[in-house]
């Protein structure tokens, strides 16, 4: 198997006689025999069977897309005919054809598959009077293709029709200018001429090879064999005559033949490999397509099937204009951005702005409200602390503290111990950056010692947790939740001392802020 | 209408194709440079929309934390009427005090330096539980007034568990805050 089979996949060859269907594919035959009605068309059974049978001998590369398939079909009801017409384009020729067709053939076109092979050699064209063209036009009714044409594409094929006897003139090596072709078949014969390499006549010979077999055991075998060969006109084969078919069995016909035949006359049986699925058909089909690279010069085709090819012509050019304009969209997505994200951009753009113009306020919003956290001093938990330092038996007789870090504390103690346990408490709370005893003055009696002290109360660093002090948290108290809340320690005790029990202040003031101007 | 030939046909139709491809040529060169211009203009909008989006990406946190202390002091800052703001808080300062169960003496009202960004200073003397003064102090945070308590004055009464107050508390001016020139980003 060659490396891209799969991207163009080998040919199959196919014959189809009177009697039986070869194909070859690759190096695989097959051979299957057809059972016709009296019209000459295939049994519904035998075109289930032939499909099938086909199918299955397809399905061994089943894995190759639809596969072309060359089918040289018998010249039974086959009509040759050479025409002229002017000298035009394709499709032109294609028209006139037609018209041709309808006048010179039995059939209407609509009822026959047709094809042409153009016997004039390329010229430009001249002036004046239009160029003829000859052209060699070969019919056959339309049933017969079509019939073979369906069975073959519901096989997954795709099938081109040309004569059986065209196919075989291609195994003849070094031809004359004028030569036949015999093709024996088992029940029937056929005879093609050819005139400078152009088929001239086409034959179909009653006999084939079961005749001759009986005929050469009957008792003058050279007698019958005449009659046999009388049957073709010596004057019209031409300078040599090849023989194809089942010619080994029937030798003594061919040498016959071949001392009938007078000397201008040349006989040469053509040697075909044998093998299922060979014939001499198959095999110039196969040496045609792949030897010398060509496709049959002649096929036949139906009118649906050449206005497929059209409608093929029409949609290539439609999957052109889709890919071009696939290649107009590709280009035009890089310019359809702006297009459709623009307004939204626009949009999204104008709202920013909007929001942009009200930052201003923003700032001075959040600067004053910062300014108003970080200016509002911890009284709670300076007179917590106090609260808390104060021993038993102290008085605070007054308290003062403001914004500006000062605070004054005038109260009467026990000793003069107490006040120094007093100011270092206060001091160790660290709350307090700077406690001075101002004044310590004893009494009259003895019994008390008036202090005045004053210091500077101290703002936390920002993030930094308040000063531990002994506080619980109360926040949202109620003034009965309140009076029956527990005093700290600062009355403990001490009758005496009038300061009242504190309550806590709420965890709103836990953490005074940094001071910012 | 005569029926055109052939070669009439193909001379219509090359010239068709010659004309579009006049027109493709032509046309559609001016036509892409018309595209080019909207698509530069289309990036150049975009480069600014991407520049506003950077410059506008430090202001989510600015405008959470506005929000974060306006709900701490109960107060819009917008919303604040200069003309009335002195009276509404001196009220609303009093009606703290009352529920606390303060008994208020002599309140002063007197202007505040405009130095400071204050618009007036409050003097307020009372006499009340300790409790209440302390829960006053509390409140006047969240009154939805901007007051910033200067001094403070406790002294112990004759009743037992009763103090005399006495407060002076400054009430800032936002008005001098819009005046300002706003902070850069």
């Amino acid at each position: 198997m060659k490396t891209f089979d799969f991207i163009n996949p080998p040919n199959i060859y196919i014959e189809i006689g009177q009697n039986s269907l070869k194909a070859l594919d690759g190096d695989d035959g097959l051979e299957l025999s057809l059972e016709r009605e009296q019209n000459g068309r295939l049994t519904g059974v035998c075109v289930d069977n032939l499909i099938s049978s086909l199918r299955v001998f397809l399905k061994r590369h089943s894995w190759r897309g639809r596969v072309r398939a060359y089918c040289a079909i018998g010249a039974r009801g086959v009509s040759l005919r050479k025409l002229s017409v002017p000298s035009s384009s394709r499709e032109e020729i294609d028209r006139l054809l037609v018209l041709q067709i309808e006048r010179e053939f039995p059939l209407p076109p609509d009822e026959l598959a047709w094809g042409y092979r153009n016997l004039t050699a390329e010229q430009p064209r001249r002036n004046g009077a239009p160029t003829i063209q000859d052209l060699l036009v070969v019919a056959v009714k339309r049933d017969v293709i079509a019939e073979y044409s369906e069975i073959l594409s519901s096989c997954g094929l795709i099938p081109m029709f040309t004569l059986g006897a065209f196919a075989r003139s291609s195994l003849c090596s070094h031809p004359p200018r004028a030569y036949s072709v015999l093709d024996i078949g088992p029940a029937q014969s056929e005879l093609i001429t050819f005139e400078d390499g152009v088929p001239s006549a086409i034959r179909i010979l009653p006999w084939g090879g079961s005749d001759i077999e009986k005929k050469a055991a009957s008792a003058e075998p050279g007698s019958e064999f005449d009659l046999l060969a009388r049957s073709i006109d010596q004057k019209s084969v031409g300078q040599k005559l090849y023989l194809t078919g089942a010619t080994s069995s029937i030798e003594p016909f061919t040498s016959h033949l071949a001392r009938t035949m007078t000397d201008a006359v040349q006989c040469q049986p053509i040697d075909v490999v044998a093998g299922e699925g060979r014939s001499a058909a198959i095999l110039g089909l196969k040496k045609l397509c792949e030897q010398d690279g060509i496709a049959p010069p002649l096929t036949l085709q139906l009118p649906s099937a050449r206005d497929a090819a059209r409608i093929n012509g029409q949609s290539t050019w439609k999957w052109l204009a889709v890919a071009a304009g696939l290649l107009v969209l590709s280009f035009a997505l890089r310019y359809a951005e702006p297009f459709i994200q623009k307004p939204r951009l626009e949009r999204k753009l104008a709202q920013s702005k909007a929001f942009r113009e009200k930052l201003p306020a923003i700032d001075r919003e959040l600067a004053f409200l910062e300014y108003l956290q970080t200016n509002q001093p911890p009284y709670l938990d300076l007179v917590s602390t106090i609260a808390s330092a104060a021993s038993p038996g102290s008085r605070i007789d007054s308290l003062s503290i403001n914004r500006r870090t000062d605070i004054s504390i005038k109260a009467s103690m026990r000793d003069s111990q107490q006040v120094a346990q007093f100011r270092s408490k206060l001091i160790d709370s660290g709350l307090f950056s700077a406690v001075v005893v101002e004044e310590q003055t004893p009494a009259p009696d003895g019994q008390k010692v008036t202090v005045r002290i004053v210091g500077e109360w101290k703002r936390p660093a920002p993030g930094k947790p308040p000063a531990k002090t002994d506080r619980q948290p109360i926040a949202n108290q109620t003034d009965a939740q309140q009076s029956k809340a527990s005093p700290p320690n600062l009355n403990t005790s001490a009758p005496g001392n009038t300061v009242p029990p504190v309550p806590l202040p709420s965890s709103s003031s836990a953490q005074p802020p940094l001071p910012k101007e | 209408m005569r029926t055109l030939s052939d070669r009439e046909k193909r001379i219509v139709r090359i010239g068709a194709i010659f004309v579009t491809i006049y027109l493709v040529v032509f046309l559609g060169f001016s036509a892409w440079k018309k595209l080019e211009a909207k698509r530069s203009q289309y990036a150049a909008l975009f480069a600014d929309a991407q520049k506003l989006k950077r410059e506008l990406q430090p202001y989510e946190n600015r405008v959470l934390r506005v929000q974060k202390l306006k709900d701490t002091f109960r107060m819009d800052p917008q919303k604040l009427s200069r003309a009335t703001l002195v009276a509404d808080a001196s009220a609303a300062i009093q009606k703290a005090a009352t529920t606390g169960g303060i008994k208020l003496g002599p309140v002063r009202e007197s202007p505040a330096r405009s130095s400071n960004k204050e618009i007036a200073s409050m003097q307020l003397e009372g006499t009340g539980p300790i409790a209440g003064v302390l829960g006053l102090l509390s409140r006047l945070e969240s009154l939805g007034y901007p007051l910033v308590v200067d001094t403070v004055q406790i002294t112990p009464q004759n009743q037992p568990g009763a103090v005399k107050m006495s407060l002076t508390i400054v009430i800032l001016d936002f008005d001098q805050w819009k005046n300002e020139k706003a902070p850069n980003a």
